[in-house]
């Protein structure tokens, strides 16, 4: 009966803020959740193939949404948190979405993207048959305190699931040394090719081998830690991956190409600028062939997958804007090396909150390098910041070297907007963490003069 | 007139740069500039073999426990010449771990993890991390800042930086934050420091060139910005605060 009530109120809950334009929300999950505290455990057994969660840093929503996509495409039916509210109550709000007033779903599968530090809590309650981790950088450390304490955590929770298969990005140090001391059955995939992602800068914090401490050696390098690396002490080494991507560009595409074991092999068109999703891609590509769909399957799946909110989302407002999530160092780099190749003149807005779900310590700002717009500070017209860490944001970029006078200070996201719209330049970019990103959606969306806006998937 | 230079020395920047720490030497490198202070950057990391005589301000930042370690091992190697720089009345700021690793020790939850023992104080882990804004009273101005640690350190009669205003600052007990010795800074802020501590930051500046060439005065900048955002974070603790920017 509790469980009845909780699911009643929490679909009211959520159609009322639907209603009222909040998109992404927690609240009828949360509710559902208070009321009825094992309220995910029985929404899991209910889910008659398998559970896969996806989790990690940076790329979560994206990787989500396309093996959300394949699952479709392959005829079964699929829950899923799409807008990206993955902390349990999240997820919680994922079924009942799905569920009639009983309770009862109607899934073959669950594919949900979980926050790093929900991922012990939700496994308390759900059994993953598959978990896929994209990465880990530094992100919210007030929250996270730090990646060595998120590790042990994530190890902690694994306990619990015994059964479930690990699949896990090879390039990326930690999360390899993590695979490396559970006994789970484990995956890997990788990137082959040693392209160039424009990253000079490697994120110091994780290049210490985490089995003897020694200085990681990087035959090649891609972004944050990712790259081909051994340690020269011990025998910690990238593993060889068992679904591998190699990349061949041409005059106006990359072509991505994944090859998994007996003879599976899947040929992916990319934007030549987009780097960054090419690991979200090859990891959904990688359960789908888990999952044993053929490869036109996950092909056609992710034909039809469709970004979300806020990844690389184009409006035309007087001029084409394009807005993008990003979270943390890595996500900001990665953006601002998408302006970076755009060559028009163009304002660039940047918006910083630091409510709970963005994490309230703001010193990252300082650890991103913002001096990457300064390479292009002749076709920036106008530098915008908002949110609550505006003038936190204007100081960096003072301390970056821009000129003082390109600063405009906006006290309202709808300032903000209308700096980037009336500010005379051949395009603009903004550029904002997670709390920001709904209602500075909204806005843009009531203004937008072109109703064919597409967005290319990139950073999430 | 000779160009002014001032040698700054980032230890272990690898390793401990955990919460914006490069943003302070970034602030101390171009609030030189600004004034035609011409500043070199030393970094100094694991098994390097730099020379510190010439270093008038030593900076070392906050990093994870594992990381924290490692370095332990290779400070002591040099804290002779530490020792040596404090009592030249070299400037040394230390952050965060950075400021726990000059006490005695500093007690984890598994172990006990002796620091360098150049001032006599102590830090030990609690369970509860000290999360949030801080403002803090130096007497001569107040310093805004995040701090965000699990340690509590106890003074053990050295002077501390300042008085907690609001916060938790060393042990959220004892209302100090921090730790002065000569020209030995230890902190809990980050966020980072500098930038939104102008009058820190060139206080830094001045003992450097004080030191150096005897010089006193320091040339004004324009900090409006840094007096708005110093406004702004302090407004958003409490509406009272906002004279002390």
């Amino acid at each position: 009966m509790r469980r009845i009530i909780a699911i009643v109120i929490a679909k009211i809950v959520i159609a009322l803020a639907k209603l009222m334009g909040y998109g992404g929300s927690n609240i009828g999950g949360e509710l559902a959740l208070r009321i009825c505290p094992d309220i995910l455990d029985w929404f899991g057994s209910q889910v008659k193939e398998k559970i896969i969660l996806v989790t990690g840093t940076n790329g979560k929503t994206s990787t989500n949404n396309m093996i959300y996509s394949i699952i479709r495409q392959s005829g079964h039916t699929c829950v899923c948190n799409k807008l990206g509210a993955n902390l349990d109550s999240g997820l919680i709000s994922a079924f009942i979405n799905s569920s009639n007033l009983t309770g009862r779903i109607d899934a073959d599968y669950a594919s949900l993207e979980v926050d790093e530090a929900s991922l012990a809590k939700v496994m308390a309650q759900l059994k993953p048959n598959i978990i896929v981790f994209t990465n880990l950088f530094r992100d919210q450390l007030d929250r996270y305190s730090e990646i060595d304490a998120i590790l042990d955590k994530i190890k902690a929770s694994l306990e619990k699931a015994q059964d479930a298969v690990l699949l896990i990005n090879s390039d990326e140090p930690s999360l390899v040394s993590l695979g490396c001391s559970v006994a789970h059955t484990k995956y890997y995939y990788g990137i082959e090719t040693q392209i160039d992602m424009g990253s000079m800068d490697l994120a110091k914090d994780n290049v210490f081998c985490k089995l003897c401490g020694e200085r990681l050696d990087y035959a090649h390098y891609f972004y944050g830690q990712l790259g081909h690396y051994t340690c020269t002490k011990c025998h910690f080494n990238r593993p060889i991956p068992d679904f591998k991507a190699f990349l061949q560009d041409f005059e106006h595409k990359r072509e991505l190409t994944v090859i998994g074991s007996n003879g599976f092999k899947v040929v992916r068109d990319f934007n030549t600028n987009d780097t960054y999703s090419i690991y979200n891609t090859l990891a959904a590509i990688s359960v789908g062939a888990l999952l044993g769909n053929t490869a036109e399957i996950v092909e056609r799946g992710l034909e039809n997958y469709r970004p979300q909110v806020g990844r690389m989302e184009r409006f035309y407002i007087g001029k084409p804007i394009t807005l993008n999530l990003a979270k943390n160092p890595v996500g900001f780099n990665e953006s601002m090396k998408i302006v970076r190749q755009d060559m028009r003149s163009k304002v660039v807005a940047i918006g910083v909150n630091d409510l709970p779900q963005d994490g309230r310590d703001v010193s990252w700002l300082w650890d991103t390098n913002f001096e990457i717009l300064l390479e292009i500070d002749d076709t920036i017209v106008n530098y915008t910041v908002f949110g609550r860490r505006r003038y936190d944001m204007a100081l960096r970029l003072k301390y970056a070297g821009i000129d003082e006078s390109k600063l405009t200070i906006s006290e309202t996201n709808e300032d903000a907007i209308d700096n980037v719209v009336n500010t005379r330049s051949d395009a603009a970019y903004i550029l904002l963490n997670y709390s920001l990103l709904f209602e500075t959606q909204k806005i843009l969306k009531g203004r937008n003069e072109d109703v064919k806006t597409d967005s290319l998937p990139s950073v999430s | 007139m000779k160009m002014l230079k001032l040698t700054l020395c980032h230890l272990y920047p690898e390793l401990l740069n955990l919460y914006g720490d490069t943003g302070n030497i970034l602030t101390l490198v171009k609030r030189c500039q600004w004034r035609g202070i011409d500043v070199n950057v030393i970094n100094h990391n694991i098994g390097d073999k730099t020379d510190f005589k010439d270093v008038d301000i030593f900076f070392i930042g906050g990093g994870a426990d594992g990381n924290l370690g490692i370095a332990c091992n290779d400070i002591n190697s040099i804290k002779p010449q530490l020792e040596f720089a404090i009592e030249q009345d070299r400037v040394l700021l230390a952050i965060c771990g950075g400021y726990q690793l000059l006490g005695k020790y500093y007690k984890g939850k598994r172990d006990t993890v002796d620091g360098l023992g150049l001032l006599d104080f102590y830090t030990e882990a609690a369970d509860k991390y000290f999360v949030g804004n801080i403002v803090v009273d130096t007497g001569d101005y107040y310093l805004v800042g995040f701090e965000n640690h699990m340690g509590r350190t106890y003074l053990n009669g050295l002077s501390p930086l300042g008085h907690v205003i609001s916060g938790f600052g060393n042990n959220g007990k004892d209302k100090t934050e921090g730790v002065r010795y000569k020209n030995v800074i230890g902190t809990y802020l980050h966020g980072p420091l500098l930038p939104k501590n102008p009058k820190l930051c060139d206080e830094i500046i001045s003992i450097a060139l004080k030191n150096k060439y005897n010089i006193e005065d320091l040339q004004e900048l324009d900090d409006s910005l840094e007096i708005k955002a110093r406004q702004h974070t302090l407004k958003s603790i409490n509406n009272k605060f906002i004279s002390f920017a």
